[in-house]
């Protein structure tokens, strides 16, 4: 086996960044906690309230094992999931802000 | 056969990554699907380091209940949206992210030495970097709108006296979740007026805004190049086409300019990059200036309401032969 291209020494690329990975689909966390005013920094002033995009029932999610792609159930035929996207560049899961897995950027779990 | 297998880590639910799977399929090229976030419950790695004198690198197994591949075997490995690692419940936190990290630095470990990516991990994050990005792309040759940098509010304040029209635009596309309910960032017009002492807290950018006559989303697959122009009609995504997707009209870009793309090839070599979603501004007199460049962007609606096949060009890059 041929083996990777060095990579040059990056102080740009933390050893989370490394193999960065992201959070599984269709969770959802959240915080109880609000930031006060004083501490809440200009950029997110600018913040607008945003609706998260449905994932819909995660129960009619499935895995074609043998096609390696989603399903989806829907009245009740399983049909691929490739055609149910909502045509965004965040399409599904995350209305906690975190970059999803259908965000156009990764996430980084830490 | 050795390096004919495409390996793609993302979750199952990623439909995007579906349609180059689903194409690979069409096309009787195998593929072998999973997600590091099967790791080490349902996926099994095992990889020995080469020791005779005719071979390099690592062999051995990436293993799922229902199929193996041998790392030897593997050609290209997509990078899409892989999850993280799934520990048994019952781990202490420490253990917890003692193992996350031996995981990271094994499992990716010994998948970042494989040889060929769309893209390499690394090569995407260090991509993300917006101002990486913007020194890069006007490095190459493209048209940057001015940007600042700052927490300091008193250069916030001269940079947008100096500069005219300006935007407010993250970082990074996090929002924040407080008690249930969400917040997004877009780009957003910003004046003197508006800067306080908030701006102090963590980093600010700050840039010219341009005028705009459409946007463009080109992604770019090696040196296939499929533009998309966007249209926005009204409200906010006249600032940000984000803000409002049912509002957008899209239609296929035949023509690039010979100078973005000779720039734009630069840029993704130099960011070593094979795929990128770059965002431009196009100005009424039809300059184009560079916004940003995703190097693992989302694609498939731009297929969906252009028609444009950029699944099969991916498919294309993940199986073409390498000398």
């Amino acid at each position: 086996m041929k083996i990777a291209r060095p990579h040059p020494d990056d102080p740009l690329v933390p050893v989370a960044g490394l193999f960065a990975l992201g959070r599984p689909f269709g969770l959802l966390p959240t915080s109880q906690e609000v930031c006060d005013g004083e501490t809440l920094p200009f950029g997110l002033r600018q913040a607008v309230e945003s609706p998260a995009v449905p994932v819909g029932d995660l129960s009619s999610y499935g895995y074609d094992a043998d096609r390696q792609i989603g399903v989806i159930t829907e009245n009740g035929r399983v049909v691929p999931l490739l055609r149910h996207t909502t045509g965004q560049t965040r399409t599904t899961t995350n209305p906690d802000g975190q970059a999803g897995p259908d965000s156009d950027t990764d996430y980084r779990e830490d | 056969m050795r390096g004919d297998i495409t390996l793609v880590l993302t979750h199952r639910f990623d439909p995007t990554a579906d349609y180059v799977v689903h194409e690979l399929n069409r096309r009787a090229a195998p593929v072998f699907r999973c997600d590091p976030g099967e790791f080490p419950n349902r996926l099994t790695l095992t990889a020995s380091l080469a020791t005779d004198d005719t071979d390099t690198g690592w062999a051995g197994l990436l293993r799922l209940p229902e199929r193996t591949v041998s790392l030897q075997d593997v050609g290209c490995v997509y990078y899409r949206r892989p999850t993280r690692f799934d520990l048994p419940a019952g781990m202490s936190e420490q253990v917890r992210r003692w193992s996350t990290i031996e995981a990271r630095m094994g499992f990716g470990g010994v998948l970042s030495a494989m040889p060929r990516w769309l893209n390499h991990p690394v090569d995407i994050g260090r991509a993300e970097y917006k101002p990486v990005q913007l020194a890069f792309a006007q490095a190459c040759g493209l048209d940057v709108p001015a940007t600042l940098v700052t927490n300091d509010p008193a250069e916030a304040v001269r940079f947008l006296n100096e500069i005219g029209p300006a935007v407010y635009k993250p970082f990074h596309p996090t929002g924040i979740t407080e008690r249930a309910v969400h917040r997004t960032i877009y780009t957003t017009p910003v004046s003197a007026g508006d800067i306080d002492e908030t701006v102090r807290l963590t980093a600010h950018l700050f840039q010219a805004r341009i005028e705009k006559q459409y946007d463009v989303r080109l992604t770019v697959v090696d040196d296939v190049f499929f533009a998309a122009r966007i249209e926005s009609r009204e409200g906010p995504a006249l600032n940000d086409w984000r803000t409002a997707y049912d509002t957008l009209a899209y239609r296929p870009l035949t023509e690039v300019p010979t100078r973005i793309r000779t720039a734009v090839q630069t840029l993704m070599n130099r960011l070593r990059l094979r795929f990128g979603a770059l965002d431009f501004v196009v100005a009424p007199d039809g300059r184009w200036w560079f916004l940003e460049i995703n190097p693992n962007g989302q694609w498939a609606w731009i297929e969906d309401a252009t028609g444009l096949p950029i699944s099969s060009a991916i498919a294309d890059a993940l199986t073409r032969e390498v000398s």
